[in-house]
């Protein structure tokens, strides 16, 4: 799936691709969503990830953290490319900032 | 609140009656009532009662109770109940329980072994307001993996809480049904954790058909609740229900403590043979359910007479319908040492003895009284409305459950 946060309308998928390959973060093997900033409605999402992708965004994150000691990246061919990344945490992301905005209107009203 | 109420009786009775010869309506509701059952195309049964009164009360209630649990999900009915009010389709857990709080309603998720109820109740405005919550809470939930591990302590918490009476009532039913019948109401302490968002999403599709529901309410106009049924939705369909036969057996659990429980048992009448299950509902009384004078320590019953007074012990039969099948027997809780004597003079009753006319009428007087007591209270009325609906399709007022109690006589009761 491609990312859906960029804007479509101004960018042709060769200019999407360039600005991806530009972060740099695909170079170290990582998803967008493993380099969220973590706050505390990301902390809650992350709690709330099946086992499965925590296991598999440790990895990445570990396989990264490494690279990144020996200042290196991955063979190019290893690179994540902009098709295969999935934004696996920012709809739990979007949900508990929903839930935690649902709290809050209810607090400032009774 | 009172002045409110009791103006709207007045209004009432001026504008129907024309003359204002009857008595105001009792704050509880009426106790005589008429039970309207419809049962929809879909084979959905609605049930409802207007007894009047200011509380409105509306179940849902699903043939989903504990019997229909197999040995891969046991537990499954004890963590469905757990987790009643989580979140659903449209609604958040949050959403849920604030806005039910906020009108002063109150939502209760109940189950037994052969049914799962969910029960909203408060003032018409109040229901008005929440209904749809109770149609979230009944028929969408997701069951977020997450929130259902968050329940996990709390489950634990009525684990533990379980008196040793209801654990030997719960072990009876396992030695005389086995399977079926015979699963505990609570999940085994192996099992807590264990069930799966899936599993419990399996077994609500599985088992909340149309087929299996009854929607019920007391102080709700029936054809209301009539469309609301209609609005629900639900798969259509009868699901499966396995037969679940008296079998018998003998089951021991040992705890600490120096009290004994004994449950003895038989098989007993089915909700669907009306002559057999009243018959033993009034050997029940017969036999003696403990005092029944508030603050008396005396019990007449036939079982208390032939243990005699010189122990310390409580004694009570048990009597429990199912739909086809049933339980009778009694409960006997005793010092250890004094246990065995007691329990062969009662089984020695049970057996062998034959109760006498004056016994009979004992009986029969107070299961009358009881069911009568039971129909003024709405909040007892719901459940017992709610399981008839569910269970055989349609629902008896107290009233004609008294008269059908009148017709049981003393030989249908030793037979």
């Amino acid at each position: 799936m491609a990312l859906s946060f960029v804007q479509k309308r101004f960018m042709s998928s060769a200019l999407q691709k360039w600005a991806y390959n530009l972060s740099g973060f695909n170079k170290l093997g990582l998803m967008r969503d493993d380099v969220l900033y973590e706050d505390d409605d990301v902390k809650e999402a992350l709690r709330r990830l099946p086992e499965s992708e925590i296991d598999a965004r440790n990895f990445r994150i570990l396989r990264a953290v490494q690279l990144s000691i020996q200042k290196d990246i991955l063979p190019k061919d290893q690179w994540t490319k902009l098709e295969e990344d999935r934004l696996y945490l920012t709809p739990i992301v979007n949900q508990v900032i929903k839930e935690r905005e649902e709290r809050e209107e209810w607090e400032k009203n009774y | 609140m009172a002045a409110n109420i009791t103006k709207i009786t007045f209004f009432r009775a001026t504008a129907t009656r024309g003359l204002a010869t009857c008595p105001p309506v009792p704050i509880g509701g009426l106790t005589e009532y008429e039970i309207k059952n419809t049962t929809l195309p879909n084979n959905l049964v609605v049930a409802s009662a207007n007894n009047e009164s200011p509380i409105s009360r509306i179940s849902i209630v699903v043939r989903a109770g504990s019997r229909n649990e197999t040995p891969d999900n046991a537990g499954v009915t004890h963590t469905l109940r757990i987790c009643a009010g989580l979140s659903t389709k449209n609604s958040t857990q949050f959403a849920i329980t604030r806005n039910i709080q906020q009108v002063g309603a109150s939502l209760t998720c109940s189950s037994d072994r052969e049914v799962v109820a969910y029960t909203l109740e408060g003032t018409k405005q109040a229901i008005e307001k929440t209904l749809p919550f109770l149609t979230e809470v009944a028929t969408q939930q997701v069951f977020r993996p997450w929130e259902v591990a968050e329940n996990v302590p709390r489950q634990r918490l009525e684990l533990a809480l379980r008196s040793p009476q209801l654990r030997a009532i719960d072990l009876l039913h396992k030695a005389a049904f086995r399977r079926g019948l015979g699963n505990s109401l609570y999940s085994a302490k192996y099992q807590l954790g264990n069930i799966s968002s899936e599993t419990l999403q399996h077994y609500v599709a599985s088992n909340f058909t149309t087929g299996r529901t009854a929607v019920v309410g007391l102080g709700v106009d029936h054809s209301q609740l009539v469309n609301y049924a209609q609005g629900l939705s639900l798969e259509t369909g009868e699901g499966s229900t396995t037969p679940s036969p008296y079998i018998g057996g003998e089951i021991r659990s040992d705890k600490g403590g120096n009290l004994a429980f004994v449950a003895i048992g038989g098989a007993g009448g089915a909700l669907k043979d009306t002559k057999e299950r009243l018959a033993f509902a009034v050997l029940q009384r017969a036999l003696g359910i403990g005092p029944q004078v508030k603050w008396g320590t005396t019990d007449n019953g036939v079982l208390s007479k032939a243990v005699g007074g010189d122990v310390q012990y409580a004694i009570s039969a048990v009597n429990a319908s199912y739909s086809d099948a049933g339980l009778f027997g009694t409960l006997i809780a005793a010092p250890s040492a004094s246990a065995g004597k007691i329990v062969e003079a009662v089984v020695k009753v049970l057996k062998g003895g034959a109760l006498s006319d004056a016994d009979v009428n004992r009986g029969k007087n107070q299961l009358k009284t009881s069911v009568l007591l039971d129909s003024e209270s709405g909040s007892n009325i719901i459940g017992c409305i709610g399981s008839q609906a569910a269970l055989v399709g349609s629902a008896q007022s107290g009233s004609q459950i008294a008269a059908a109690i009148d017709s049981v006589s003393t030989a249908d009761v030793n037979a």
